[in-house]
């Protein structure tokens, strides 16, 4: 982490804000004091100490003390901001390296299952900066999710699609359904080990039935194109998952 | 697909058999609990005598198949066509079916403890335990004490329903729309709520123990002492409202909260909407609540001694048997209300 937010950015500005804030506080008043009572100080710190050992006593310890307190907060709230902004900026950064490692991690630990990453970037739940503009899901067409094998499986995590109701004539109730790539699938399956869910996929693939698959806590959820589908305009859900 | 082929998947460990056709085939006193024949048709099959419980036959088409003495309990049927199905001793406990569902004439599946699934929907105390609603759209549905134990409601509309002590241990509610859900006293122990929106649901007696609450909407949702919460969870954080004497609820959405026999003395309501909240017989003793919005709330037996309702709203309130004394109701807009 440290190399994240190096001494440089973070701490430098702090300790120079704090030392102003301390000096701007003193400073004044102490030359002031300095002037008035004629003396041969100095410096300030001699200043200080003439009036520290003077009448004035009760009056300059609490407002050294305050001046240390406010200075010391500033510092922090200058080191906090310092810090967000270094965060913001390297989320903004996301290196292609990076992107390939979570795509190559997802392939490999998340889903072990084949995947063309050249079609399909996957995106892990946990990571929060994903590039939405970099993604090529619009590459991919309904008529590509046909293929009668496993190769070309979509799966789609949290944060890539939209939850929403929708209507399926000539059903007359709702139905539970994703928005992904500007197609709507209602769901089939959900909570099905990886061998049910691609079994399904294959079967609905012969019937010329695209389908693909969202990641859930326990297993995976089927969801199947529903071309004739359309939102309802009464719809409750209507959220991205993120 | 013929019957060699669909048992020699049945034998390695197949159940979902989606979008497939099984015109006439024979599945005469045949074992098929748990199989999955979503969007299949069956026309004509032959399912005499045979166990299909929790069977899915969602959107399929069993036209004119022999379900006679078949065991369909717990079994999906929503969207089913059974239209011209011989159903002669079949059992249909706990099967759910719904709007679109298909029955032959006369044919009452009602009568056999089937559930209906919809909006709005009675499944009061119903033994559902088990069931897979994936999707279910239960909106307003009444769910009063139901067994949902180690259910499937994954993405289910439950807006607004009344899961009042209801058993949803180990449910997955993940996704689940409980937005203004009330879930008084209901036991949600080892649930998944996950991504699910709780938005202003009522969680006072609730037991959230070991509950997955990863990325839930629970903003506004309401809980009080009683309510037990997943170890290390901080409700303020999530945006909850803590329902006891002095909280402080300024300004707080508590629109058709069900709040009736809280605790709310000395409770500092400034400003709050408690439009169509059921306050029945709350204490609100010495509570704030000037300037807050009770339109069509109900106040039937509540303690309003010493509570300042300054330039609160009262239209359409039920005041009947509130105690009022010295209760401070200057500038108050209360026409219609129901004083007696």
């Amino acid at each position: 982490m440290m190399q994240d937010f190096p001494i440089r950015n973070i701490f430098m500005p702090a300790v120079l804000v704090a030392g102003s804030m301390f000096s701007l506080l003193t400073l004044p008043a102490l030359l002031k004091q300095a002037t008035n009572n004629t003396t041969e100080a100095s410096s300030p710190s001699q200043a200080a100490d003439f009036e520290l050992g003077q009448s004035h006593k009760d009056i300059v310890i609490p407002y050294i003390g305050t001046a240390i307190i406010l200075s010391t907060g500033v510092g922090i709230g200058t080191a906090e901001l310092a810090r967000k902004r270094c965060a913001a900026r390297s989320a903004q950064a996301v290196q292609p390296s990076s992107l390939s490692k979570a795509i190559a991690s997802n392939l490999e630990t998340a889903m072990q299952i084949d995947i063309e990453p050249a079609e399909v970037n996957l995106l892990s739940p946990e990571s929060a900066a994903w590039p939405e503009a970099e993604t090529k899901f619009k590459e991919l067409r309904p008529e590509q999710l046909l293929s009668k094998d496993a190769s070309c499986t979509v799966v789609v995590f949290p944060g890539q699609y939209r939850r929403c109701r929708i209507q399926v004539p000539p059903l007359q109730t709702q139905v539970y359904a994703i928005e992904f790539d500007q197609q709507l699938y209602s769901l089939l399956s959900a909570g099905i080990s990886k061998t049910e869910a691609i079994g399904a996929i294959e079967q609905l693939a012969k019937t010329n039935r695209a389908a693909i698959l969202t990641r859930m806590n326990q297993g995976y959820a089927v969801w199947v194109l529903e071309p004739q589908g359309f939102i309802d305009k009464d719809s409750t859900v209507d959220k991205t998952l993120d | 697909m013929k019957a060699e082929e669909f048992w020699l998947r049945y034998e390695a460990g197949q159940r979902i058999f989606c979008n497939l056709t099984f015109c006439e085939i024979d599945f005469n006193r045949c074992d098929l609990s748990d199989v999955d024949f979503w969007h299949s048709d069956l026309t004509g099959a032959n399912f005499r005598g045979a166990i299909l419980t929790k069977a899915d036959f969602r959107d399929s088409v069993l036209e004119n198949a022999d379900l006679r003495q078949a065991d369909l309990r717990q079994a999906n049927l929503r969207g089913a066509n059974l239209t011209g199905a011989l159903l002669d001793n079949s059992i249909f406990q706990s099967a759910v079916y719904d709007a679109n569902t298909q029955f032959p004439e006369a044919a009452e599946p009602w009568k056999e403890q089937a559930h209906y699934i919809g909006p709005q929907a009675n499944l009061a105390s119903a033994q559902i335990s088990y069931l897979r609603l994936e999707g279910a759209d239960l909106a307003r549905a009444n769910l009063n004490n139901v067994q949902l134990q180690a259910a499937s409601l994954f993405g289910a509309s439950l807006r607004q329903a009344q899961l009042k002590s209801a058993n949803l241990i180990q449910t997955n509610l993940s996704e689940a729309d409980l937005c203004q859900a009330n879930l008084k006293g209901a036991d949600l122990r080892q649930a998944d709520l996950s991504y699910a929106d709780l938005t202003q649901a009522n969680l006072i007696g609730t037991n959230l123990t070991g509950t997955n609450l990863q990325s839930a909407e629970l903003r506004q949702a309401i809980y009080d002492e009683t309510t037990r919460l997943p170890d290390n969870f901080e409700p303020a954080s999530a945006g909850m409202l803590w329902i006891g004497p002095g909280a402080c609820l300024w300004h707080a959405d508590l629109s058709s909260a069900c709040l009736a026999g809280a605790n709310l003395s000395g409770a500092v309501l400034l400003g709050a909407n408690l439009s169509g909240a059921d306050l029945w017989g709350a204490n609100l003793s010495q509570a704030d609540l000037s300037s807050a919005d009770l339109s069509q709330a109900n106040l039937w037996g509540a303690n309003l001694q010493g509570t300042d309702l300054r330039n609160a709203i009262l239209p359409k309130t039920a005041l009947q048997g509130v105690d009022l004394s010295m209760a401070i109701v200057e500038n108050t807009y209360s026409e219609q209300s129901a004083v007696s």
